[in-house]
């Protein structure tokens, strides 16, 4: 049989395991550290900005070395890179597989009662194509001239002929995109094969919509920016110039390209992913708050049939809204006025799952557990984030908008304070599953109220620097600007805020690892929720989550049906009082 | 416990209510994938061929009558693979193996006239990077060669070592034939355009 | 388990699909020598190359006979593909040719001093 004693079992358990519970705390732990990489990136970034050309602290100097830190000073070359590879890391590295890969690896065969993803060893193969393209990535720092450095978009014609890791960013992207696309045909196809009897399509919990949605998403988006990789390396190693205009001139001298190609190309190709991408970081949040707010008001989700309807039209929206990202490239006011009609009509499915997500707790009986908090604060901070989304839809409004902070906020408040919350919910209120423990609830309010405020703190001053004109992109801030003077001071509170927010990170990993060994200990239903992971045991069986077959019986959320004896009937039992 | 074989369902058994199996999704989901991979390339050829300032005349400077027999060749390749199923159908290993023979000898062909093609290229000093139109003539006839690689060694898989499974679970071999045609068929699919877009317009 | 009878009409739909790509590769490479101006080259080169792509689905890759939700998908993924297409050549449409600088700019680098206010 091979026991775990051996070194095959080992490794066949933990590093090469086909079971999809393995594979996705691989994602998670993986992802994590990504996150915390971009994060530290990006405190470098913050302090940057606050002090622009300030010496940096003597160790961190001679960490960096005196190529990314001349004379002590963070070199412009450097603050690039730095830019580049924290969007870069955080979207494809971070946020993605975390929300996608781990949680939707995890959760999904679980609450549709299955035994396991469709696909087990394509599966596996997924996870290590996305640890082979974060190598890749991370390497790209060390090669000569550094890591990418041309924005997390890659732009040419600055990216096809920029020196340093460009090249190796193309070939992690590709390694990236290949793990997502297979994840996307697994997930897919584990959804509408794998749910169990008596799981329909409207007994399917939102999370696990969400997560269908997201993998069509990437399944038909990506591509396109695999398409466009393959020509931006042919570009930089085929000497084509697929992205290179006619009569290019670099530092003096005519680049010798045959010409006669279109760096628009390039945007199109991109934000044909791009645009899908931000609703891949925001689907599966969705699907987390969803989950989480209906367990602590005791109520059945507002609106269930109105939010499925709304995240499938949204998904087919997001591919006809790209060119919203590209209002001032000089196109004309007819294809505009597209552009500008379907983005504002994508708000409205974003705002009726916003809405239904506000209107279910009213009524219910709301418990402030630590992951409700997380889900109750994604609401207003998703609020304000769409909002601000408004007036970058719009051509007009956008062209004074386009390249500021304003842009970085209006992400940034959607990401950090709306994704990231979501998966923080997430990771509170599934742990118990994974470990059969509870995390520690003082610590997480600690993590939660510190996190809420420091981001505030961090991202509400963009707009106001974005409104002013501030650009983003730029290594010292905008000191050089007479129209940025007046907001430049912001960027100190806003670097202190995120060094504040980093050590609020703190509570929240000591509080993973101690709670798996120290946590109140948990039964199977902690929460005493109703969907079908919650009637798997603690931690579900290895290659087959269920110790018998699985069979659902009710809707998702039967919360406080009238006349059941508890306020949740599992959706595993027939009988509305939780017996089988 | 250790990785027990734990039996994913509708491998090979058909789910009533979709009336597919999880192969037969898996592929079609992954053939989506490709037609946009190869659809975001094609828009590519059109937006630079339009936008461009002057454009070769493409049947001058490729070699027709070469890639008249190498669609004739993969042509010929996909009826031989839907062949290969067919005689796994009607219980027939040998003219399985035939056929899925043939499939690959197809692709070797393909790939020898692909390379002929390609040095006769570079021997005339046209490359890539020569104009737009190499490079994208190079980059979608490659990428396209790279899918047929990988097909030959699915399909080599499937005439070797894989062919055990005839005997253990002849429908569920007899399915990964046909997915696997598939996939065959959707390289011969993209080359049906490639063909007359790069060599005849 | 299938009869080789079944499989027989099976075999002989697919030589006769063979023998139609064959005859509709000899078509279209005999139009091109027609030397049609360039819009009716691409249509009729792209028609008779979809109706070969077609048979091969059709027939070869069992479309005829598929679900609903493999129609369903691969419509999806049509129209999006469309849209790609379309709505790209559409944007560009104004100049096609994306950046285009009409001559090279001087080879000798000019003042690059930020003015106050610009970017």
């Amino acid at each position: 049989m091979g026991g775990a004693a051996t070194i095959y079992g080992l490794l066949r358990k933990y590093i090469f395991s086909t079971d999809h519970k393995v594979i996705g705390l691989q994602y998670a732990v993986t992802s994590m550290f990504f996150l915390l990489v971009g994060f530290a990136l990006v405190v470098l970034i913050r302090w940057q900005l606050a002090y622009p050309s300030n010496e940096l602290p003597g160790w961190l100097a001679s960490l960096l070395g005196e190529e990314r830190a001349p004379s002590r000073v963070l070199a412009p070359e450097f603050y690039n890179q730095l830019g580049a590879m924290h969007g870069t890391i955080m979207v494809f590295l971070g946020v993605v597989p975390l929300a996608f890969g781990a949680f939707g690896n995890y959760i999904v065969p679980l609450q549709i009662g299955a035994p396991d993803m469709a696909f087990p060893r394509l599966n596996m193969a997924s996870y290590w194509a996305f640890f082979a393209g974060g190598v890749v990535m991370l390497a790209s720092f060390f090669v000569p001239g550094g890591a990418a450095s041309s924005g997390w978009t890659a732009y040419p014609p600055l990216a096809d002929i920029a020196l340093g890791g460009q090249t190796w960013w193309l070939v992690a992207m590709f390694l990236l995109i290949i793990s997502s696309l297979l994840g996307a045909v697994n997930f897919i196809a584990t959804i509408v094969q794998l749910r169990a009897p008596g799981m329909t399509w409207f007994r399917l919990p939102f999370f696990v919509w969400t997560q269908l949605v997201t993998a069509f998403l990437l399944l038909l988006a990506f591509p396109a920016l695999q398409a466009a990789a393959v020509l931006q390396g042919m570009d930089r190693i085929a000497g084509t110039s697929f992205f290179l205009p006619s009569g290019l001139v670099v530092s003096g001298r005519a680049a010798e390209v045959a010409g006669d190609g279109s760096a628009l190309l390039w945007q199109h190709l991109f934000w044909f992913l791009g645009h899908p991408e931000v609703y891949v970081l925001i689907l599966p949040a969705m699907g987390i708050v969803a989950e989480v707010i209906t367990n602590n008001t005791r109520k059945p989700l507002w609106g269930y049939r109105l939010m499925v309807y709304s995240i499938g039209v949204l998904g087919f929206l997001s591919f006809v809204v790209w060119a919203h990202h590209m209002f001032l490239t000089g196109m004309g006011t007819t294809i505009s006025a597209f552009f500008q009609t379907t983005t504002m009509i994508i708000s409205i499915p974003s705002v009726i799952i916003l809405s239904s997500m506000i209107l279910s707790l009213y009524g219910g009986s709301i418990r402030f557990t630590t992951p409700m908090l997380f889900a109750l604060a994604f609401l207003p901070m998703f609020g304000l984030g769409g909002l601000t989304g408004l007036p970058l839809g719009l051509a007009a409004t956008d062209i004074p908008l386009h390249d500021t902070y304003y842009v970085v906020g209006h992400f940034h408040y959607l990401v950090a304070p709306g994704t990231i919350f979501a998966l923080f919910a997430g990771v509170y209120y599934w742990y118990p599953k994974i470990t059969g423990r509870m995390m520690n609830d003082v610590l997480g309010r600690i993590h939660f109220v510190g996190s809420l405020i420091c981001m505030n703190v961090i991202f509400a001053p963009m707009f106001v620097q974005g409104l002013a004109g501030v650009n983003r992109r730029l290594w010292d801030g905008g000191t050089l600007y007479t129209h940025a003077q007046g907001t430049l001071y912001l960027n100190v509170p806003m670097a202190h805020a995120a060094l504040t927010l980093a050590l609020f990170q703190v509570p929240f990993l000591f509080n993973l690892v101690w709670s798996a060994r120290r946590g109140r200990v948990a039964d199977a239903n902690p929460w005493q929720a109703t969907t079908l992971e919650w009637a798997a045991p603690t931690p579900p069986l290895a290659h087959g989550n269920f110790p018998h077959p699985v069979r659902a019986y009710r809707d998702p959320y039967d919360y406080s049906v009238p006349g059941a004896t508890a306020d949740f009937s599992p959706q595993s039992t027939a009988s509305p009082d939780g017996v089988a | 416990m250790s990785d027990t074989h734990m039996e994913i369902p509708y491998t090979t058994e058909v789910r009533p209510d979709t009336g597919l199996t999880n192969p037969k999704l898996g592929i079609w989901l992954f053939l989506a994938s490709e037609v946009m991979l190869f659809g975001s390339l094609f828009s590519s050829y059109a937006l630079l061929r339009i936008g461009a300032a002057s454009w070769p005349d493409q049947s001058s400077v490729l070699n027709v009558p070469l890639a008249t027999l190498n669609t004739v060749i993969l042509i010929s390749s996909s009826v031989t693979m839907v062949l290969a199923w067919a005689a796994l159908k009607g219980q027939r290993l040998d003219r399985y193996k035939l056929y899925m023979g043939l499939t690959f000898l197809a692709g070797v062909g393909f790939l020898i006239v692909k390379t002929i093609e390609y040095r006769e290229k570079f021997d005339h000093g046209l490359f890539p990077s020569t104009n737009n139109f190499l490079g994208l003539y190079f980059t979608m006839t490659g990428l396209h060669a790279i899918h047929v690689i990988g097909g030959m060694i699915v399909n080599a898989y499937f005439l070797g070592p894989g062919t055990k499974m005839w005997k253990t679970d002849p429908d569920r071999f007899t399915n990964r034939i046909e997915v696997a045609g598939i996939y065959w068929h959707f390289v011969d699919l993209v080359w049906i355009f490639l063909f007359p877009v790069f060599y005849l317009l | 388990m299938t009869h080789p009878a079944d499989v027989a009409v099976h075999v002989r739909g697919y030589l006769l699909v063979f023998g139609t790509l064959l005859v509709l590769t000899v078509i279209t490479v005999a139009a091109s020598y027609l030397n049609l101006p360039t819009g009716p080259t691409v249509a009729l080169g792209l028609t008779i190359a979809a109706v070969k792509a077609g048979l091969v689905g059709a027939f070869f890759m069992h479309l005829r006979h598929e679900r609903a939700l493999i129609y369903a998908a691969l419509s999806l993924t049509a129209v999006l593909a469309l849209a790609l297409f379309s709505f790209t050549l559409w944007t560009e449409a104004d100049h096609a040719p994306g950046t285009q600088f009409t001559a090279p700019f001087s080879a000798t680098p000019t003042d690059t001093a930020p003015v106050e206010g610009a970017h």
